[in-house]
């Protein structure tokens, strides 16, 4: 599985870098391959089954159980 | 000549936008039962307002995106954190409706398919649409809106024998409070996430036209939701609050003549091309904005990487559907509240207060 999804991400990165690469634009690439790094490690991290804090669950929480400001269940 | 949005297509644009959302209507039976019509009336009424935040905006800034507008307005680093939070929250929006779209192929379609395969295929075809330009997709948007609105008088006829009237007794029924909750949820879940259109502002062949045009978007599209409402109300009546998908519930009682029958598949197309917009136009919405942020000239090399996040999002977001309907109900609607009302009158407060525009940056040289 952790296969297919690096070469997955390999096509991805071979449409998006090229183009980039040849315009000689560091900034774009530099952001890209943040992004990059970012969408493999969430991947291999739910391809190995890890389980990690999504944004919308920690706003739940803060909205619901910290904030109390959330809608009673009808 | 650059092609530019008309304001017809913006209004189509924005009724099949609020149409995609009508699974917001399994909340509202929650809440309001046999009165959840009154709550889409309502939800109106107070959406208006906020839609008159939003065409003032646009009168003010008639070239600006809402990224490009909050720089404006409260400077650099303020405002590069509000465009953020915006950046987010169409992020945000878009990984809940892939998710949507995941849960429905695969309660509906496809249950022994793999959840990720279902929302890589679905994600590649919307990046696939923002890569070809936004201006095009609106203009499906006349289509899909078309045909939705004749899919569902259509469908509502076939059912016409099946309509008890008894099913909305008895009216006015419920505690006052929960006439609020309905009605703010239909505004945030609903009608003002149009607010997404604000990104495309800048595109539009007269933006000062946005909110007009938006307001009569979103009037077209409450008549919708009300028709869709008041017949699932008036078919399965209390069987509305325990059925997953109301709307798909009562289309599965269709049988004329063993003609018009199992007309469920007809839905299904339409509502899986509607959340297809839905997400492609919140996916533009996201990396365009992404990339106004980090002042990135071209948005195009950020499509395909924001789709493989938007895919790990969706697949992460809930782990069953319960806490999807959790979410909705319970925190959904005050989230929303912060990016499409706080932020937007402040944001028109502060312009009012600077008296942005200015001259200089209302002709530029």
């Amino acid at each position: 599985m952790i296969v297919l999804v690096v070469m997955l991400f390999g096509l991805l990165a071979l449409s998006d870098f090229p183009p980039l690469l040849k315009s000689g634009k560091r900034y774009e690439i530099i952001v890209l391959s943040g992004l990059y790094a970012l969408g493999l490690a969430l991947v291999t991290l739910q391809v190995f089954d890890v389980s990690f804090p999504g944004p919308i669950k920690g706003l739940q929480i803060l909205i619901v159980d910290v904030l109390k400001i959330g809608y009673p269940e009808s | 000549m650059k092609r530019k949005i008309s304001s017809a297509q913006l209004l189509f644009s924005v009724a099949s936008f609020i149409v995609a959302s009508r699974m917001i209507t399994k909340v509202l039976y929650s809440y309001l039962k046999q009165d959840s019509w009154i709550g889409i009336l309502l939800g109106y009424l107070i959406s208006l307002p906020v839609l008159m935040i939003y065409g003032a905006l646009a009168k003010r800034f008639p070239s600006k995106n809402i990224i490009e507008i909050s720089e404006a307005v409260f400077g650099k680093i303020l405002g590069k954190i509000i465009s953020a939070c915006y950046t987010f929250y169409f992020m945000s929006l878009a990984v809940l409706y892939t998710r949507s779209v995941g849960t429905f192929v695969k309660t509906i379609i496809l249950p022994n398919t793999p959840m990720a395969l279902i929302l890589i295929l679905f994600v590649f075809i919307c990046s696939w649409a923002v890569k070809k330009g936004i201006i095009g997709l609106t203009g499906c948007s006349t289509v899909l809106a078309a045909i939705s609105a004749v899919l569902i008088i259509f469908k509502f006829l076939l059912l016409f024998k099946e309509l008890e009237f008894k099913n909305f007794l008895p009216a006015f029924a419920m505690q006052p409070k929960n006439y609020l909750i309905g009605a703010h949820v239909v505004a945030a879940q609903s009608l003002c996430e149009i607010f997404v259109f604000f990104m495309l502002v800048p595109h539009m062949q007269k933006p000062e036209e946005f909110g007009r045009t938006a307001r009569a978007g979103v009037t077209v599209a409450t008549v919708i939701l009300l028709i869709v409402t008041a017949r699932d109300i008036a078919v399965l009546g209390s069987y509305t609050v325990v059925s997953t998908m109301p709307s798909f519930s009562v289309l599965r009682l269709i049988d004329v003549g063993d003609i018009f029958t199992r007309l469920e598949s007809l839905y299904t197309a339409i509502h899986i091309s509607l959340l297809f917009f839905n997400v492609s136009i919140l996916y533009y919405a996201t990396v365009s904005g992404f990339s106004r942020l980090l002042n990135v000239k071209s948005h195009q090399c950020f499509i395909h990487i924001f789709g493989a996040l938007m895919i790990t999002g969706a697949l992460s977001v809930f782990e069953s559907s319960y806490e999807h309907t959790q979410w909705n109900s319970s925190a959904a609607a005050i989230y929303a509240t912060l990016f499409l009302f706080f932020l937007p009158a402040a944001t028109l407060i502060a312009a009012a207060i600077r008296r942005l525009p200015g001259k200089e940056t209302e002709h530029p040289a």
